[in-house]
């Protein structure tokens, strides 16, 4: 039974240390990943946490409310000469103290992880990240920039060699720091040229020019690490700054789009509809009929 | 390690209201940023994009 109840004390001891890997994980999952090397460091490193925020916490109890480890655990201690039920008695009186305690600690562990977090991501703390080149993207992107991607793969022809320019939305990164993937929106592909005395950039197409606006919000171009042979990344240097105030004006350029659409569309209805001689209620009329069974 | 642009939502609305125009939210962004660190307001960006964006051809 001792060895269950161990397991259980040494679990709870170390919950600042697994919280402070969730607050780091909750900003930014790639801090997580980049900090972490191994599993056994991984441990190590909770375990240090939590030492240290169990050393803080219980210093800041001494020295603020006069509370003192050894008189809260010594009357536990000699549990096996006391009666059943002072002990008992001893464990429930203090166990909302001690759930108060674990509550205080994971809540510290996790608030210093999403610091750390916060601060790998911002600048401050980079020098602790493998790869620190990402967080400029990971922190352009939080600060409401545009992160352009110019991308050489490495198809060459006659040449040309084909490269996709767009905006960047996703990146994996493989743990040496390649790039498995890289996803862009808003794409436009073109050609670079070896034939002159420098390489020269041909005109920019659309991938999608001439769709409807709605439907290039779903061009997701993925571009496989294989494939890639060098990327530059072109971080805008303004950002946006969010309000009420704009997602609402967003909300109703948005609502007044989707009207104009739908008036465009029963517009053209109606055009087509003079044009064949067709009455509009033919049309509402349409699926009805469609959809009535056959008699007889 | 998976890292997505936290704003591509926003940006991708953006590019909506700018009829698929990229390059128009780009420019809105950049005009827009008057202050000295650089930040556009949301809704000086929207209102450019809708006062400079084309009309979008009926599609067929």
């Amino acid at each position: 039974m001792s060895v269950v109840w161990t397991t259980i004390v040494i679990i709870a001891l170390l919950f600042p240390g697994v919280f402070f890997f969730i607050g780091l994980a909750t900003y930014e999952r790639l801090s997580r990943e980049i900090i972490r090397s191994g599993v056994v460091s991984e441990i190590a490193l909770a375990t240090a946490v939590a030492v240290t925020l169990h050393l803080i916490s219980l210093s800041f109890l001494s020295a603020f409310t006069g509370f003192r480890l050894s008189r809260f655990v010594m009357p536990m201690v000699d549990y096996s000469a006391s009666p059943s039920h002072e002990t008992a008695t001893q464990i429930t009186s203090r166990l909302a103290h001690v759930a108060y305690y674990f509550l205080g600690t994971a809540t510290l562990g996790f608030a210093i992880g999403m610091l750390v977090a916060v601060g790998i991501v911002s600048g401050w703390l980079r020098f602790l990240a493998k790869h620190k080149w990402i967080y400029d993207i990971v922190d352009r992107g939080r600060k409401g920039g545009i992160v352009t991607a110019f991308v050489m793969t490495n198809t060459v022809e006659n040449g040309n060699v084909l490269m996709y320019s767009g905006r960047v939305h996703d990146i994996f990164l493989l743990p040496d720091g390649k790039i498995s993937y890289v996803t862009l929106k808003n794409c436009a592909r073109f050609f670079m040229s070896f034939s002159g005395d420098a390489p020269k950039t041909g005109p920019h197409l659309d991938l999608f020019d001439g769709q409807k606006s709605y439907r290039r919000v779903w061009d997701y171009l993925l571009i496989d690490g294989d494939n890639i042979a060098n990327i530059l990344f072109d971080p805008s240097v303004e950002t946006i700054r969010t309000s009420d105030e704009g997602f609402k004006a967003l909300q109703e350029a948005l609502a007044k789009q989707r009207n104009e659409a739908r008036e465009a569309i029963r517009k053209r209805t109606e055009e087509l509809l003079k044009r064949t001689g067709a009455d509009a209620n033919t049309i509402d009329a349409a699926p009805a009929v469609a959809k009535r069974p056959t008699e007889g | 390690m998976l890292v997505t642009m936290k704003n591509s939502e926003l940006i991708d609305k953006l590019v909506l209201i700018a009829g698929g125009d990229i390059d128009l939210v780009s420019e809105a962004i950049r005009v827009s940023a008057t202050n000295p660190e650089g930040q556009a307001e949301l809704k000086e960006v929207v209102d450019y994009i809708v006062a400079h964006r084309k009309s979008e051809p009926v599609a067929a």
